[in-house]
Formats: structure tokens, C-alpha cells, sequence
């Protein structure tokens, strides 16, 4: 196939000028003490803001502080991360170290893209338990361990102060509190809740109703079972029912976050990149963060993570796990807490005073121990929008919610089964 | 717009290939069809190996179980093709595709056309206007769609000058199933109409002023005349605004990767867009992504040469 092989050849010399530039000694894989580790490393990051960009190009200096004899350079991919690192493993030329998504990962660890970690875990005394047990799932398969945890998010219920101490109310604690709650402060413009239609959202209330997405072996939709209408017939009913929740396009606001803070509604769900964003735009408001109250079933929230991970091509795969076990370690841990963006994947961070002295940062740390990592396999995309188009045939009165979920099922199927 | 690029350019191979072969003997003939080919070459090799074989390639990928990553990819015949009149999504896309298109190249044929015709008459300040008029087309269609998503945005332009005129709505026109398709219709018409105006403008030119004067001898009126005289003689570049604007329609990707990705529900979920996403968001599914760019192919191939039926036939003055 002439059309390939022409591909092919333009894949190769690219990295092959690559390389014949940055060649330098072999990684030394003899090597036992971590200073005499060498290597050169393009490690890829996906482009956030102009702070986190700014972190990362620190992080990676003082990594080259510590290790003189690695060499990293940071490639920033300012968008569709995933997109440019899956084309570029398909024409071999991706970077050695880079940004692990839970997307990144269900695409390349199946096809062997990235390097099993377990081994050179044991080498350069990487330990399991220093990273909080939830955050590690996401990134095995088949019982190897691809990437590391470099921070995480999750999900509580942020809430109006002034609002709730103007309506006499105490914060909730269980969902039939919550929706009483919103029953009361949904005044005039102003509504309880702002619920948008978005499976990152309700996911969380079907695990609590003890649900599931997909069925264990991942080949089937099953999130339309009695269990996931009835946590979606929650969900949606706050809109559809009560008319105590409202999108938050309805109410002015781009997001959850902003209608909060807009003072439209009282309370959302959402997470830790919500005190950064209350404290930059609307300093004013007052508001304080429960735990997500347990469901039916059992307590749950959402987990997003995000690792540092090695190309199973690397040629200094002991160099690149030294800068993921660095890039994932305590002191870049601690700076990662301290810069508020994310929370930090280290157990021993747990009593560091940025987050024991901060009741909202406590609450999303602590939910982290029963917060299930939010990840579908290679085709989560699809299943993902095929909830999320559920949720809004929901809210729009298009469909009832079984008819949207056996819907979207049956879409979420049609992927699985490609 | 690279699409007007590319048939100009084919046309021109055609030409120089169809004298090498056409006309027989000649020295002069065949220098000539040497020089041609010559000044050809750079946008043939480009042509052969980038367009024509990324073509063949796709068409291959096509009959395989595909994924960028994987080290086997199955051949599985026509299985991919086989599969696509049961796939949900690509049946929303082909119709949502075909609707849009339909009412996108009829409005702007038409708005291009009556534009033309009225700043082809004489009239005070013809070269504003034309400038004018040309302006939306200048900028990169993701430029024009950053710059509608705050036109439609539901405290932006369009509910601002609805509120103007008494309605006051606060209307989310790209989050809304009725609205949104129509929203990006109404974006791309505001922005090809005016390429399109420019090329009937140019046919208009092309018309001798005497068919004119002897319509004007025997007693037509202006209505008379444009029906029987200008639209008739105008068939040509009738032909290439509807073919250029079914082939842009049918292709429609940019907007709506950047204002709707498709949604809200998929009401704007076009097949590039699909292809797209089979591409790159899911996994496994190049091959069946590639079987949906050649069936898209083989329609905007067979709908050019039914309007090219339809409408280019021979003129006679």
C-alpha cells in the first residue's frame, strides 16, 4: 500500500531527525543509584492556564536541579490533548513522558503505548501506599500499573451561606434535606439548586442509589436498570418536578459555579475548581461545602484524576520514572495543594494545614475515600454524551426518564459492541 | 474555502492532459502540452500523492476493523459499509446534513444571485456596497463562528436587536433542538453568499450587451428580461454556485466543532463532525469512519453531477 508506506516514512524521519539531535548516552539501565540515571525527555503537558503552565515549567526545573544528568523539555499541547498524543503514538513519535488522562489511558494502555511502571516502581522505591488507594484504579489494567496520580477532583454540595442563614436553614445532610431545602429558598429568580445535564453530575447520585454505569466486564450499558431511573427521576425531578433546580443557561450563568455565584442559586454540585473561581470572581459571596449525602445505597462522589505516565518507547525508561515518582512525589504534592488548583494524590499531605484549616478543601479531601473514579473504557466518550443527551431529552419534557436512559443504553451499546 | 481551490486547479490537469492525448500531431502542439504539464507538475505531485492517495487510503482503511493505535487491523471487506445503515448517529448526521444543505444552497444561491443582479445595475456607491457586502467572507470561518457564538449568546447580539424591534427573549439559540441547526445555516449563508454574489457578478460581466439590446428592441420588461435573458445565460456559473455550495454544505464541519459539537441532542451533528469524532474520540472506529467519508464522497460526487444535469445545459444565443 503505497499511500501508507509514503505515512509511514514521514512518520519515522520526523522523530529519527528528533532523536539523532537530542542523542546522547543510553539510559544506563545498569545504573542502581538514582544520580547516575541519564537520559533526555520531552515531557507533554496539556496547556490549562498561564499559572498552571507556569508550575509545571517550575516542577520540571527543579526536577533537572536534583537529577543534573536528565535533561526534560516541556511540551505544552494547548488543546485536544489526547487527540495530538494518539496521533502522534500512531506515527511513533510521542513524547517520553506525558499527561495521563483516564481517556489517554483506555486508549493507549490496551494497544501497549505506555510503559508498565510496576517494575521500575520496585527499582527506584515508588510505593503504592503513598497514594490515596482511589486514585490508583484508573490507571491499571490487566494488574499493571501505566501511570501515577498527579492531583484530583471530586464532588461535594457547595451552598449559599447568607441564603441558608436568611431562610433559618442548616446545611444538609441527607438528600430528602436537600430537597426540602430547596423547596425553601427557591424565591422569585433565585432557585435551590442549578442541576445541569450533565452525566459527571448525576453519576454521582447513581452510584448512591448503588447503580452502575456499565455493566463489570464493560461491554454493556446498564445504567438504565430500576436503579438508574430512580436516581435519575431524583436528579431531574428537581427541575421537572419541583422546579427547584434550573440549568444554569436558564439563569444567566455559564456553569454551576457561576450561577452560585451569582447569587441564582443556592446550592450546586460541584468541586474543588470552585474556590479559586468564587475567590477570583465573586469574592463577596459567601459560601460554605457539605459532603454529598449518602443515597440509598451508600455515600458517593465523582473522582476525576489525572497522572504522569511513560511512552513504552522511551529510551531512558528509569529516567522517566524518576520524574513521574518526582513529578507525583511530596514536594511537587505539597506546591500542587498550596497553588489550589487541584488536591495533591499523597497520603501524607492528609495533615497538612491546607487542608485541615479549610473546611471546603477537608470536605473534598475526605470525600476522595468513596468517590469512584469516573472513567468508561475505550468508547467513554460516546457514553458519557449518550447520558449526558439522556439527561437533557430529560429536562427538556422530550422524553420520560426511561425512555431517555433505554435511549441512550441503547446508543452506549451500539459503541460498546464496534 | 479550500474547496474552491481545488476544482479550478483539477480543471486545469484535465486541460493539459486532455491535449497531450487530444489533438493529433504537431510540434508545436506538443511543446505546448510539455509546457503545460509543466506548469501543472507542482500541484499535480501534490494532487496525486496528498489528495488522490490519502483518498485510496481512506477507501483501504475503509474495508479494515481500524484503530490508530492497534498493531493488526483486520481486513473485514465491505463490513464497515454494511454496518452504517444500523448506526444510529450517522443516520441523524446524513439527515441533519442533508437539511442543512438543502436550505443552505438554496437561500444563498438565490441571495447571491439577487444581490448580483442589484449591484450590477448602476447605482450610487455600487463599489461600497460591493466591498460591503464581500467583507463576511473574508474572515476564516472559525473567526465568523467565535464571533456568532456571541451573536447568539442569550445576552448577545441577535436577542439585543430582537429587543430593539419589541421582543425580549433571552433565547439560548445554539443550546436550543429547534434553533440551533437553523443558527448555523443562518451563519453560513451570511458567510458564502458573498463569495458566490462576486462569482455571479462576474457571469453577469460575461453577458453581451447586445442580447440585451435586442431584448430591450423587442419590448421585454425588466422581469421579462432577468428570466429569459440573464437567469437562461447565466446557467454555467449557476451550475458552479450550486455545486461549490453543495459540496461546502455537505462537508460542514468548522462550525459546528466550535459553537455546538454537534449537540444540544445531536440536532447539529453533521457527518464530518461524526467522522471526526469517530476518528479521534473513539476507539476502534477509524474504519467505520472512513466508511462514512466515502459514502459522503459518492453523495456530494452524485448530487454535483445531477445538478450539472439539471442545470448547466448547452446554451444557444
Amino acid at each position: 500500500m503505497r499511500p501508507k508506506r509514503l505515512g509511514a516514512v514521514l512518520g519515522v524521519v520526523a522523530p529519527l531527525l528528533l532523536a539523532a539531535c537530542g542523542g546522547t548516552a543510553s539510559s544506563g539501565s545498569g545504573a542502581t543509584s538514582e544520580s547516575d540515571v541519564t537520559g533526555t525527555l520531552r515531557a507533554a503537558n496539556w496547556g490549562g492556564n498561564p499559572t498552571e503552565e507556569r508550575l509545571v515549567k517550575k516542577y520540571e526545573a527543579d526536577f533537572m536541579a536534583k537529577y543534573p544528568k536528565i535533561k526534560v523539555t516541556q511540551e505544552e499541547i494547548p488543546s485536544n490533548f489526547e487527540d495530538k498524543i494518539k496521533t502522534e503514538m500512531s506515527a511513533n513519535s510521542e513524547p517520553d513522558a506525558m499527561y495521563v488522562s483516564t481517556k489517554l489511558m483506555n486508549f493507549a494502555a490496551p494497544a501497549g503505548r505506555l510503559l508498565d511502571l510496576g517494575p521500575l516502581m520496585d527499582k527506584w522505591g515508588i510505593n503504592k501506599s503513598d497514594y490515596v488507594s482511589t486514585l490508583m484504579t484508573p490507571w491499571q489494567y490487566n494488574g499493571k500499573q501505566y501511570a501515577l496520580p498527579k492531583d484530583f477532583g471530586d464532588l461535594v454540595l457547595f451552598y449559599n451561606k447568607t441564603m441558608f442563614q436568611q431562610a433559618g436553614l442548616q446545611p444538609p445532610t441527607t438528600w430528602d434535606e436537600v430537597k426540602s431545602d430547596a423547596k425553601k429558598l427557591t424565591t422569585g429568580g433565585v432557585k435551590g439548586l442549578s442541576l445541569p445535564a450533565d452525566s459527571a453530575r448525576w453519576n454521582a447520585l447513581l452510584y448512591a442509589y448503588g447503580g452502575k454505569v456499565l455493566s463489570s466486564d464493560g461491554k454493556s450499558a446498564v445504567f438504565n436498570d430500576s436503579k438508574g431511573v430512580a436516581s435519575a427521576t431524583f436528579y431531574t425531578g428537581f427541575q421537572t418536578q419541583d422546579q427547584t433546580s434550573a440549568l444554569p443557561d436558564t439563569l444567566g450563568a455559564s456553569w454551576p459555579g457561576d450561577a452560585l455565584g451569582k447569587q441564582k442559586a443556592a446550592m450546586v454540585i460541584e468541586g474543588g475548581w470552585l474556590i479559586p473561581y468564587m475567590h477570583d470572581t465573586y469574592p463577596t459571596v459567601q459560601y460554605g461545602s457539605v459532603k454529598l449525602p449518602p443515597g440509598p445505597a451508600k455515600q458517593a462522589s465523582l473522582l476525576f484524576t489525572n497522572g504522569w505516565g511513560c511512552s513504552a518507547r522511551t529510551k531512558y525508561p528509569d529516567a522517566c520514572a524518576l520524574f513521574v515518582k518526582y513529578m507525583t512525589g511530596h514536594d511537587v504534592q505539597l506546591q500542587v495543594l498550596q497553588s489550589g488548583f487541584a488536591l495533591p494524590s499523597r497520603n501524607d499531605l492528609a495533615n497538612d494545614p491546607a487542608i485541615t484549616s479549610n473546611p471546603d478543601v477537608k470536605n473534598l479531601w475526605d470525600s476522595a475515600k468513596f468517590a469512584i473514579p469516573w472513567t468508561f473504557g475505550p468508547h467513554e466518550d460516546k457514553v458519557e454524551s449518550a447520558m449526558s443527551d439522556a439527561l437533557t431529552a430529560i429536562f427538556l419534557g422530550k422524553k420520560s426518564v426511561k425512555q431517555a436512559l433505554d435511549d441512550a443504553a441503547a446508543d452506549a451499546n451500539t459503541a460498546l459492541q464496534q | 474555502m479550500a474547496t474552491t481551490a481545488a476544482p479550478t486547479a483539477a480543471a486545469a490537469v484535465t486541460t493539459a492532459i486532455g491535449k497531450r492525448g487530444g489533438k493529433p500531431g504537431g510540434l508545436v502542439a506538443a511543446s505546448e502540452a510539455r509546457a503545460g504539464l509543466l506548469f501543472v507538475l507542482p500541484y499535480l505531485v501534490f494532487f496525486v500523492f496528498l489528495q488522490l492517495g490519502a483518498l485510496g487510503f481512506a477507501f483501504w482503511v475503509s474495508l479494515h476493523h481500524y484503530d490508530l493505535l492497534a498493531l493488526d487491523n483486520p481486513f473485514v471487506g465491505l463490513n464497515n459499509y454494511l454496518k452504517l445503515p444500523g448506526n444510529h448517529d450517522f443516520l441523524i448526521a446524513l439527515r441533519n446534513t442533508t437539511e442543512y444543505a438543502v436550505v443552505v444552497v438554496v437561500i444563498q444561491t438565490i441571495a447571491a444571485l439577487f444581490f448580483a443582479i442589484l449591484l450590477d445595475a448602476k447605482i450610487k456607491g455600487r463599489n461600497f456596497f460591493r466591498s460591503a457586502w464581500y467583507t463576511p467572507s473574508i474572515a476564516s470561518s472559525a473567526v465568523i463562528s467565535m464571533i456568532f457564538l456571541w451573536v447568539y449568546h442569550p445576552t448577545g447580539l441577535l436577542n439585543g436587536a430582537l429587543g430593539l424591534i419589541g421582543i425580549h427573549t433571552n433565547e439560548a439559540w445554539l443550546h436550543d433542538t429547534r434553533f440551533a441547526l437553523p443558527a448555523l445555516m443562518g451563519l453560513n449563508i451570511w458567510t458564502t453568499a458573498p463569495t458566490f454574489m462576486l462569482m455571479f457578478l462576474a457571469g453577469l460581466q460575461d453577458i453581451p450587451k447586445e442580447v440585451y439590446e435586442a431584448a430591450q428592441v423587442d419590448g421585454a420588461g425588466f422581469f421579462k428580461t432577468i428570466f429569459q435573458i440573464t437567469l437562461p445565460l447565466l446557467r454555467p456559473v449557476i451550475f458552479l454556485v450550486v455545486a461549490l455550495g453543495i459540496i461546502g454544505a455537505f462537508q460542514v464541519f468548522d462550525q459546528v466543532y466550535i459553537m455546538t459539537e454537534g449537540g444540544p441532542l445531536k440536532s447539529t451533528l453533521s457527518v464530518a463532525y461524526l467522522i471526526y469524532q469517530d476518528l479521534f474520540k473513539d476507539t476502534g472506529t477509524v474504519g467505520i469512519a472512513c466508511a462514512m467519508a466515502v459514502v459522503l464522497g459518492i453523495v456530494i460526487f452524485a448530487l454535483t453531477l445531477l445538478s450539472r444535469r439539471i442545470i448547466d445545459t448547452k446554451i444557444e444565443y
